[in-house]
């Protein structure tokens, strides 16, 4: 029988039906948010926060900053980091491209370290240098040299920027074994100090520490065997005895040459920019100190070599 | 039944356990070597220093999901008045527990200090960092501790921060960690124990049962894998931290905000995508601690091969490759050196592949480095027995014999 309160009672049924209907579900949560990130739930974009929900029926908008890591409701986890604008069935299919298999990680891995890597016809690498301000961190030691004892001074060119750098030590397995922070443009080590291992290259880096894309590359440090070391000091002393005048241009050049003969080329780039001080007219001290710096990565600044050798250089 | 009685040659042969203990010996002088031969040290060095493991963390594992019962604050370079209102407004929010993986070890200022003792003492659970000292070698203890200062952490439970000093494994790299400690006598809780105590009490009897002095670590993941406030975050009046609820809040340092990089407090895991130590360290320590507090309320600890039985393990490994040399070299004489690379190759993805699905699937870790050491130098220890052990047994045979016949 079709009463009044039946009527009502129908359309509080369809009322509630229909709201249940309505109901968005929760399909993410937003585990931490940075930047620009804003989600549309009704009419308007609003911010979103480490916390929030996002349901079947919103929108996110990601800005060219902006971040969001999601947790679907099922646990699974989804980074976002490209700008644009996502639903929700957009992130559901993004999570499942993310779910490889163990197999298919662990057959992408091994290709990968067997082929050294996916080949491709896409070409990113420019075959040439590009000078711009500050693309690198220019040092102003030799990049590589052998040392007769630990003890190094290591120092760099101070960037555009006022960053500070970040100077690590490697080891041959490109492991690091020393970092450290610092604004200077300067670092004084002790190679014994890391228990390096005598006769085995090492490399020091110094990056911007707010660019780790800014870098010097890795510079090369070896401390001679005891045995090499010994037999090298010999012949320098037995050199520097021979050559006693340390006024005289040739024998600093003499001195220099030995030293870089056997890689000692912080001790080789002193003798040569001696001699090159003592005769700045004698274009054989000049030039060999210029290649060797040229040579040995060794960025020095014209006006700086031009205050060295007190004359123009071309 | 008729039970077949002829037991195989090769297995019972004397050469097979001569080559076996031949692998055994130079593993071991390679691992004790102090001697600089150029060509052995990204062996010894690899066999010294690398797990094999953090391929599986940076190169294999799957996604993992998500662990919403712990959420990390950044403090970046709040002042302590600054850090006593974030509590103020995380404790109105009713988390479980609140813990800081800092420590005040100075007073500062009168008002700041009172300010920062007045938050901790409304804090219903509050956990604090401590640091382990003068650690005694003969004893095998800790003979001395340092907590902040007395005003803060009367209000506080107490568990240590301490990392272990694993530089073996790498320069500042975090792979395990120690949940308990001793101090003269008493055994104290890392900061993840003392946090669980209090979440979980159940779990804290599970980790202590378990009494192991280590416990790898699960990694989860980076802080991604966990609810995130950044410094600003809770001072945007858009924000709600409902969230909070019930939750485990973790603060520590993450940089002056989570853009930015820092080196302090900052490790390598092997969840770095550069693993061994390459590239810039990965993860702040709250957040190691994040993913030890996930490890331990998931059970998802982490159980190693007994080092007996990676030995027994690699010795049989060891004896079916030595079989199947010989097997080889005289069925197929010409191609057994090529078929035997091919056969060591297959076995080393093999056990590679195996070791790597055991791990994800039980979180039991098998000797990988061991055996794919034995397997490598199992032709090389062949050719030397059959070279040069065999001759030396022959002749030293030939001058008993000789030795013999003349005392006859």
């Amino acid at each position: 029988m079709i009463t009044l309160n039946n009527i009502f009672y129908t359309i509080l049924l369809i009322i509630f039906c229909r709201t249940v209907s309505f109901t968005q579900e929760t399909v993410f949560s937003v585990l931490s948010s940075k930047g620009g990130v804003q989600v549309k739930q009704s009419a308007d974009w609003q911010p979103i926060r480490t916390g929030g929900k996002i349901s079947t029926q919103d929108k996110i908008k990601l800005s060219g900053n902006g971040y969001l890591a999601l947790a679907h409701i099922k646990g699974k986890t989804l980074e976002l980091k490209k700008a644009g604008e996502y639903d929700v069935s957009t992130l559901i299919n993004m999570l499942s491209k993310n779910d490889a298999s163990f197999n298919q990680k662990f057959v992408s891995y091994v290709s990968n370290e067997i082929t050294g890597g996916k080949s491709t016809k896409k070409m990113t690498m420019l075959g040439a240098v590009s000078r711009a301000a500050s693309v690198s961190v220019d040092i102003a030691v030799p990049n590589s040299s052998s040392f007769l004892d630990g003890k190094i001074k290591l120092s760099w060119y101070k960037l555009h920027s006022d960053a500070g750098f970040i100077f690590r030590i490697i080891n041959p397995n490109d492991q690091t074994i020393f970092m450290e922070e610092l604004k200077d443009t300067s670092m004084v080590i002790d190679m014994e100090d890391f228990k390096v291992d005598r006769g085995l290259r090492y490399h020091w880096i110094v990056s911007s520490a707010t660019n780790e894309n800014l870098s010097s590359g890795k510079n090369a440090l070896t401390l001679l065997t005891k045995s090499a070391g010994s037999a090298i000091a010999d012949t320098i002393a037995l050199l520097k005895k021979e050559n006693a005048d340390t006024e005289s241009p040739l024998n600093n050049y003499l001195i220099a040459k030995y030293y870089e003969s056997v890689g000692l080329n912080f001790d080789a780039v002193k003798y040569f920019e001696k001699s090159a001080k003592l005769a700045p007219d004698n274009s054989l001290y000049v030039n060999e100190y210029l290649r060797f710096l040229k040579d040995s990565g060794c960025r020095t600044d014209a006006d700086e070599v031009n205050n060295i050798l007190g004359k123009v250089v071309e | 039944m008729k039970i077949h009685k002829k037991i195989p040659k090769h297995f019972m042969s004397l050469d097979a356990l001569m080559i076996l203990i031949n692998i055994f010996v130079f593993y071991q002088i390679l691992s004790l070597a102090s001697m600089n031969f150029k060509f052995l040290d990204p062996l010894k060095n690899a066999l010294s220093g690398f797990d094999i493991y953090d391929m599986y963390y940076s190169q294999i594992q799957p996604e993992q999901t998500a662990d919403t019962n712990i959420v990390i604050v950044n403090i970046g370079n709040l002042d302590r008045r600054g850090i006593a209102g974030e509590i103020n407004y995380i404790n109105s929010f009713n988390p479980k527990l609140i813990a800081l993986d800092i420590l005040f070890t100075e007073n500062k200022d009168a008002e700041s200090d009172s300010l920062l003792s007045d938050a901790f003492r409304k804090t219903k659970n509050l956990i604090m960092a401590f640091k382990l000292d003068n650690y005694n070698d003969s004893k095998e203890n800790y003979d001395s501790f340092k907590t902040s200062i007395p005003e803060f952490n009367r209000y506080a439970k107490n568990g240590y921060a301490n990392m272990p000093d694993d530089e073996k494994g790498g320069y500042r790299t975090i792979r395990r960690y120690m949940p308990f400690a001793q101090i003269k006598d008493s055994t104290v809780n890392s900061l993840t124990s003392a946090i669980i105590s209090i979440y979980n009490p159940q779990k804290y009897s599970t980790l202590k049962k378990r009494n192991f002095e280590y416990e790898i670590i699960n990694y989860k993941g980076n802080y991604k894998k966990f609810y995130t406030i950044d410094v600003t975050d809770l001072q945007d009046p858009e924000f709600n931290p409902a969230f909070l609820k019930d939750k485990i809040v973790l603060m520590g340092f993450m940089g002056s905000s989570l853009a930015d990089q820092s080196l302090e407090d900052v490790f390598f895991t092997p969840m770095n995508a550069n693993y061994a130590g390459r590239g810039f360290p990965d993860m702040y320590g709250v957040v190691i601690h994040a993913n030890i507090i996930s490890m331990i309320l998931n059970d998802s600890y982490i159980d190693q091969m007994p080092f007996l039985v990676s030995i027994v393990f690699t010795f049989l490994l060891c004896l079916l490759n030595v079989i199947m040399i010989k097997s080889l070299n005289a069925k197929f004489p010409i191609l057994a050196s090529t078929l035997t690379k091919v056969a060591l190759s297959f076995q080393t993805i093999g056990a590679l592949y195996l070791g790597f699905f055991i791990f994800g699937l039980l979180k039991y870790k098998i000797n990988l480095t061991l055996a794919m050491a034995a397997i490598v130098l199992v032709p090389s220890m062949n050719d030397f027995y059959h070279i040069y052990e065999i001759r030396l047994f022959n002749f030293i045979k030939r001058k008993i014999t000789k030795k013999d016949d003349n005392t006859e």
